[in-house]
């Protein structure tokens, strides 16, 4: 069963919310347990009341530096970043962090970001969508530019690459023209992970076509999606609200038998702050996994490898 | 406090090397622009050595719109420069970063927020160099058809860097900017803290008049090209006369010229590691290398080893073509000549010697009121870092140019500035 922690919640300088530190400790001991991966939020500043995050995929390279296995995913928007910019930022990410990155894609149009990037118009949801879709491909087709055997570091020959191995893109659509090729290799694990965390069918719909790993509710009907692989995200909670089922090992056979019903590969579980996430740690999760244990995993296996998805499934 | 004026130190870290075949040394790690564990060692070594920065430049592209040429270069392939230096923040504690970002293919809230980010991660050592797009192939990448002309890019690039420092602005952090301009229109503020050094350290490299301009109003750190002494004092007198004009302390601006140095016991060993170099460039290389720089076909055709021809003035990195066409005419190269010149440093200083010469040169530029301090610029890494770090720094010490140990925290700081 594959597990991960979706981090969510306020970011401030102390107190209870999520710090720099309180990121670097809650992420290492996730690793220690064995926790597949760890899903960083992108929020920027609406108002006094709603917290900023840091750059999440700068957070991820930070992060990569001080960790060896965990998967590292993190929300980036395609109100925020040109396609080239964003598939050259992940493909370092991959590379930095040896095949661990995963880039969930946002389908919902947030206005604070609207307010904040200057698009010749207001771009509508249903302009959001078909934005999404030119510009997944374009990111998938610059990944997919430079074939796997392409670099030769050939000293005495003076060849450092071999140009039939590496491809322009030539995209020309309604949104973007972009003609490539990105100018960094091949990711160590084909391409970094595309997630998507689908809320109502449309949505569903590009899921199946494009991620690799799709999150759920509960509630949801599964998409078809024989590519990918489908994670239920759930925030335990007893009949009296507070955030953990009791006790985690009645949890942990519950949440097992429902992922054998279901046929999810795993469980997301949201952690609004490092306490949160600390008391996941310290219950519910080592309690999950093979045997009722998690164990960390071996050596320095791809994300993609990990989660046991078929390599270079949206090349 | 030292009663002598210290130097400014730069390191500007080209993996392999800055020398076009640097990549094909028998000791240079090919790989090196995608090693991250080989960018850690190299800033690691330049913190032990007390350096002010590590400084990596960017593209959004690859380099050479040829393929065949580009294929027989290490400069089509590296890490990306944000991604990096988060990763360079956590393996270092002192030593400043900055890294290089575009005014034209990004946006100044996204922008900011980076690079406030990579601040608060590093504790407060964190440079924004910025620059305006010059190159054709990036355009290409982001829907433009061709560049914006020169003095449209610019006027993209002052509002950018209003937005921006007005973002960093310590008060103005968890306020609405509410800004609407010509190109921008930024509602939010950043809402995260300030580092510990309030706002990233602002470097520019542009100049053209109007890079000189935006830089005597804006910048801290300003990076130049430039070969002979008399030019670097001119472009420095020029802007330091500009920081005046423009209401600002002139020791708050600190201008810095690239050096590429090639330092050994004796000028026939530092003479020989050049020469090997320069028997690794093919002619193809070095010839597309300087027109790229130049912008121009002009060199199509024109035999090797006879005289630049006419270059117009292009869009393109008006300075840098400005320096190499001078230097033709100067020095009498022919293409080939000029081009092999190029390949070591696109340009900028070369200076190749024992530490007492390559330091008396330094000095020189430094005590003559033409730098406040270098970028340096190592042909290979890390053998060239390695003979700077352990030659001729410790001959700048004993003169009293360069500090021992870092003065704080942050990268303004070290730099001794406000």
């Amino acid at each position: 069963m594959h597990l991960a922690l979706a981090l969510e919640g306020d970011f401030t300088d102390d107190g209870a919310g999520w710090t720099l530190a309180a990121l670097a400790a809650v992420v290492g001991r996730a690793e220690e347990l064995g926790v597949d991966f760890v899903l960083l939020p992108d929020t920027i500043a609406a108002s006094p009341a709603r917290s900023a995050w840091p750059d999440a995929t700068l957070l991820l390279a930070w992060l990569a530096a001080s960790t060896r296995s965990i998967g590292l995913v993190c929300t980036a928007s395609t109100l925020r970043f040109e396609p080239y910019t964003l598939a050259r930022r992940f493909a370092s990410l991959d590379l930095i962090s040896r095949g661990r990155i995963g880039w969930r894609l946002p389908l919902k149009l947030d206005p604070a970001e609207q307010a904040s990037y200057s698009a010749p118009r207001r771009i509508t949801q249903g302009d959001l969508a078909e934005r999404a879709e030119e510009f997944t491909t374009i990111v998938k087709g610059l990944w997919a530019g430079w074939d796997e055997d392409a670099l030769l570091f050939d000293k005495p020959a003076g060849r450092f690459f071999d140009p039939a191995k590496m491809r322009h893109l030539d995209h020309t659509g309604a949104n973007f023209s972009v003609r490539g090729p990105l100018n960094v290799p091949r990711s160590p694990q084909g391409a970094p992970l595309l997630v998507v965390e689908p809320q109502e069918e449309a949505e569903t719909d590009f899921a199946a076509r494009h991620a690799d790993l799709i999150i759920l509710d509960v509630s949801a009907s599964l998409p078809n999606a024989p590519q990918a692989k489908t994670m239920a995200r759930i925030a335990p909670r007893s009949d009296a609200g507070s955030t953990l089922i009791a006790p985690p090992a009645q949890a942990a056979a519950w949440l097992e038998a429902l992922a054998a019903e279901r046929g999810y590969a795993g469980f997301v579980f949201p952690a609004p702050s490092p306490r949160d996430a600390a008391a996941l740690m310290d219950g519910l999760l080592p309690k999950l996994g093979r045997g009722g244990h998690l164990t960390p995993s071996p050596g320095h296996a791809t994300l993609r490898v990990r989660l046991r998805l078929v390599a270079g499934a949206t090349a | 406090m030292a009663a002598q004026k210290q130097m400014a130190l730069g390191l500007f870290l080209m993996a392999p090397g800055h020398h076009i075949a640097a990549w094909r040394h028998p000791e240079a790690p090919a790989d090196a622009a995608l090693d991250i564990d080989h960018f850690v060692g190299l800033a690691q070594s330049a913190e032990a050595a007390g350096l002010d920065f590590v400084f990596v430049e960017d593209a959004a592209g690859v380099r050479e719109a040829n393929p065949a040429i580009a294929s027989q270069t290490a400069r089509s392939l590296g890490l990306e420069p944000l991604s990096l230096l988060a990763a360079l923040a956590a393996n270092t504690s002192r030593i400043g970063l900055v890294a290089t970002a575009s005014t034209s293919y990004n946006e100044p809230h996204g922008l900011a927020r980076a690079f406030a980010t990579l601040d608060l991660l590093s504790g407060g050592r964190i440079g924004w160099n910025l620059v305006t797009s010059a190159s054709e192939i990036e355009a290409a990448n982001f829907g433009a058809r061709g560049l914006r002309p020169h003095v449209d890019r610019y006027a993209r690039a002052t509002e950018f860097a209003d937005v921006v420092t007005r973002l960093w602005d310590p008060a103005n952090r968890h306020a609405d900017l509410d800004h609407t301009g010509a190109h921008f229109t930024v509602r939010h503020g950043l809402g995260l803290p300030p580092s510990p050094q309030g706002a990233p350290v602002l470097v520019q490299a542009g100049a053209s008049e109007a890079g000189r301009d935006l830089a005597a109003r804006t910048a801290d750190v300003v990076f130049t090209a430039a070969q002979t002494f008399e030019s670097a004092k001119s472009f420095y007198d020029d802007l330091k006369a500009r920081v005046r004009a423009a209401g600002r302390d002139p020791d708050d601006i600190k201008i810095m010229p690239g050096v590429s140095p090639t330092v050994a016991a004796t000028r026939a060993e530092a003479e020989r590691r050049v020469a090997a170099l320069q028997e690794l460039i093919p002619d193809e290389v070095g010839t597309a290398l300087l027109a790229s720089y130049l912008s121009t076909d002009a060199l199509a055709g024109q035999p090797l080893d006879g005289p630049l021809p006419e270059v117009a003035a292009t869009q393109g990195m008006q300075s840098r073509q400005a320096l190499v066409v001078e230097q033709a005419r100067r020095d009498n190269l022919s293409i080939r000549a000029l081009a092999r010149q190029f390949a070591g440093a696109r340009g900028h200083w070369r200076l190749t010697g024992t530490p007492t010469g390559v330091a008396d040169e330094l000095e020189r530029w430094f005590t003559g009121g033409a730098a406040d301090g270098f970028n340096v610029m190592p042909a290979w890494v890390p053998g060239e870092l390695d003979a700077f770090t352990a030659l001729l720094m410790p001959e700048l010490r004993r003169r009293g140019l360069f500090r021992d140990g870092y003065p704080g925290a942050t990268l303004r700081a070290s730099l001794g500035i406000a």
